[in-house]
């Protein structure tokens, strides 16, 4: 799921404009929720924050709240049409792509993000996520036991570890484990060490960044 | 499934006699447990197929893992033990750390035993504390009418040399003994132990056996209503009291098999329309009270496994679970006295407590939020009241080994910080925010801290 991360109140309070009459926070009910930093709970949160926040500098602000299934889909924009349209200013805690499809479905607004979305990962504790993957266009999983070398090996090398691999440990921050001894061990217990022998050849990374911006269309749905 | 059977009581790991209707479980066959006190579901792989067994009570009891302290002695605990005719036998108990109190036993019935094979054997017998439990001052005394040399050791008097020598070194005494040497194993948990926790939600305690260390579990609750632990699962000093612990487990088997009743009058219903099942509800419930509803495709809260923290309903990010308007209610006359947000399970009893002692009420001239865990106090609810009144608030939790919710504690701290972080960072006062832990004992402490604390506010 994509993973976000609530932006730092300052730099929330920073971003709204100084002549700030009314602000509709739009909460999105989908992955970010899931990651504890754009959905119900944290919009009204963020509310009462900025209520007292605004309260006291001595200035009226009205600050309202709606949070809707998912802010990357028109279907359900419908409920935020009539809160965006009263009030001046919205700060979307969905993800970048909801931030953006609020916005270009509302053109003279002023939509501003209140979260970083940080990456596609995992729930690994209670409220604690890792990446898992990078969106590269071109999934490699099966070569290497299962696990990504591009997403989980911080140099994203695909041909063995770097030197900075120590017990297990990414030289890059000591709570990162070295992708690459975790899919040697994974490789081990499935009996496929061999497979990691073979020459990997350099990615084609036209399907990621190096293609420019990337869109796709199902067959069923569109003819050439 | 492959049919479906109705047990009063489960045994995960190592089965003990008993009068209820029990079945046997292998910590490595089970794969899930659903539901609750009374009528756990409980599936287990047979033969790579799932086999649904329905029980009342489950008892986990798991066995140690004995993990040997020297690559070349004996366990302790082993009978098959080398006897080398020319060197003497060396017991070592408490190394490289303290045993739990029945190795003591163990390793004085051990002592004697080769004594009474082997008369003519020397038996040193090196320890850090002998623990007389039960009938060990007999035993010890008996092992010193058989000459058994016993000799204390403090850290730092000990050394291990090539496995076998062990020299023993303190003031009046030099000795470097090599002999066969059976030390006491250290103790571990089981293999299956973590997988054990995620099947049963169950934090991981005490050097990751299943119970933490808290006044609410003692001796063998683990904090999920119908699961008891037992030996391996619930700790080393468990090895000591087992057949107490044992006694009072099937007591409370007992007890539940009665009938037991819910927590609380309160209905905690989960909206299936707002929830996404993202399992934050499921994750932080101390009590493994949460499960999916399959046919609604949500969240639920088992009624009779439910302990009323409400931890679940705020942390939801979907606002899914709904609880009566009466709760978090705040009460008070007058809106400029100062809010006091108290835990129904140690300030509350702290306070009526003082109220007896004194014949005053402590928490008079306070408005007051009473709830059954700190940890369900929110951010937005402080920011709420913060920006309402203009008085300060006050937080009243639990110490940390008397939480009953186990964690609850740790979760209002970390709340609290984070609501200090962001007024600080706005240039908001943070500190009308206060935070302060009690033990329900604690009711003098109590009296005297709110006075000051009114004190300090009035100045």
């Amino acid at each position: 799921m994509i993973v976000g991360k609530l932006k730092d109140i300052k730099e929330i309070k920073d971003s709204l404009p100084d002549d700030i009459d009314s602000l509709l926070i739009a909460g999105c009910g989908s992955c970010v929720s899931v990651s504890l930093a754009g959905g119900e709970r944290e919009a009204d949160s963020l509310k009462e924050l900025l209520n007292l926040y605004y309260q006291s500098k001595g200035k009226s602000v009205s600050i309202e709240t709606e949070t809707i299934k998912r802010q990357c889909d028109d279907e359900f924009l419908d409920e935020l049409e009539l809160p965006v349209a009263r009030n001046q200013v919205v700060l979307s805690i969905a993800c970048g792509v909801g931030v953006q499809h609020l916005a270009i479905n509302n053109p003279g607004k002023i939509i501003l993000p209140g979260l970083d979305t940080t990456f596609y990962g995992r729930t690994s504790d209670i409220g604690k996520w890792e990446e898992m993957c990078h969106g590269c266009g071109k999934c490699i999983l099966d070569q290497f036991a299962g696990v990504c070398p591009v997403a989980r090996c911080s140099k994203s090398l695909l041909n063995g570890p770097c030197g900075g691999s120590q017990d297990g440990i990414c030289e890059v921050d000591d709570s990162i484990d070295c992708g690459w001894q975790t899919i040697y061990d994974r490789a081990e217990e499935l009996g496929q060490l061999e497979n990691l022998l073979d020459f990997e050849s350099p990615k084609d990374w036209s399907t990621y960044k190096d293609g420019g911006v990337r869109s796709h269309k199902n067959p069923e749905f569109f003819q050439e | 499934m492959a049919g479906k059977r109705k047990f009063e009581l489960a045994w995960i790991g190592d089965k003990e006699e008993t009068d209820f209707e029990s079945i046997q479980i292998s910590a490595e066959d089970l794969v899930a447990c659903q539901g609750e006190i009374g009528d756990f579901k409980l599936i287990c792989n047979k033969e790579n197929q799932p086999e649904e067994i329905n029980v009342a009570n489950i008892i986990i009891n798991l066995p140690y893992q004995e993990e040997p302290v020297l690559e070349k002695a004996d366990s302790l605990f082993s009978d098959d033990y080398d006897i080398n005719e020319d060197k003497p036998v060396i017991i070592l108990q408490d190394y490289p750390e303290l045993s739990a109190a029945v190795i003591s036993q163990a390793g004085l019935e051990k002592a004697l035993e080769i004594k009474d094979n082997y008369p003519d054997k020397e038996v040193y017998y090196l320890y850090q504390a002998m623990r007389f439990i039960e009938d060990n001052d007999r035993l010890y005394e008996r092992a010193r009418e058989s000459e058994i040399i016993f000799l204390k050791f403090d850290l730092g008097q000990l050394k291990i040399i090539e496995e076998e020598i062990i020299h023993y070194n303190r003031e009046d005494i030099d000795l470097k003994l090599n002999g066969n040497i059976l030390a006491a194993p250290e103790l571990k948990p089981a293999k299956e132990t973590e997988r054990i926790a995620r099947i049963f939600n169950l934090a991981d305690g005490y050097k990751e056996y299943l119970q933490l260390d808290n006044i609410y579990l003692q001796p063998t609750l683990s904090g999920k209503r119908g699961v008891y632990l037992l030996k391996g699962s619930r700790g080393p000093t468990a090895l000591t009291y087992f057949e107490e612990e044992l006694d009072f487990t099937l007591n409370e088997v007992s007890k539940n098999l009665a009938g037991v009743t819910e927590i609380d009058k309160y209905d905690r219903e989960v909206d299936d329309q707002k929830c996404i099942l993202c399992y934050t509800c499921y994750r932080v419930c101390p009590h493994g009270a949460i499960q999916r509803d399959d046919e609604l495709n949500s969240m639920k809260v088992m009624d009779l496994a439910c302990q009323g923290c409400n931890l679940c309903l705020s942390r939801c990010p979907t606002n899914a679970i709904q609880i009566e308007d009466d709760y978090l209610k705040i009460e008070g006359e007058n809106e400029q006295d100062p809010i006091l947000i108290i835990c129904e399970n140690s300030a509350e009893i702290a306070a009526e407590k003082y109220n007896s002692m004194v014949g005053k009420d402590p928490l008079e001239s306070y408005q007051k939020i009473e709830v059954p865990c700190v940890s369900t106090v929110e951010r937005g609810q402080i920011f709420e009241i913060l920006s309402k009144y203009s008085s300060d608030i006050m937080i009243l939790g639990c110490v940390s080994e008397a939480c009953k919710h186990l964690t609850g504690h740790d979760r209002c701290q970390q709340v609290v910080e984070r609501i200090k972080e962001d007024l600080e960072k706005l240039e908001i006062e943070q500190d009308r925010v206060h935070y302060e832990r009690l033990s329900p004992r604690m009711a003098a402490d109590l009296g005297a801290f709110l006075a000051d604390w009114k004190e300090a506010l009035k100045q």
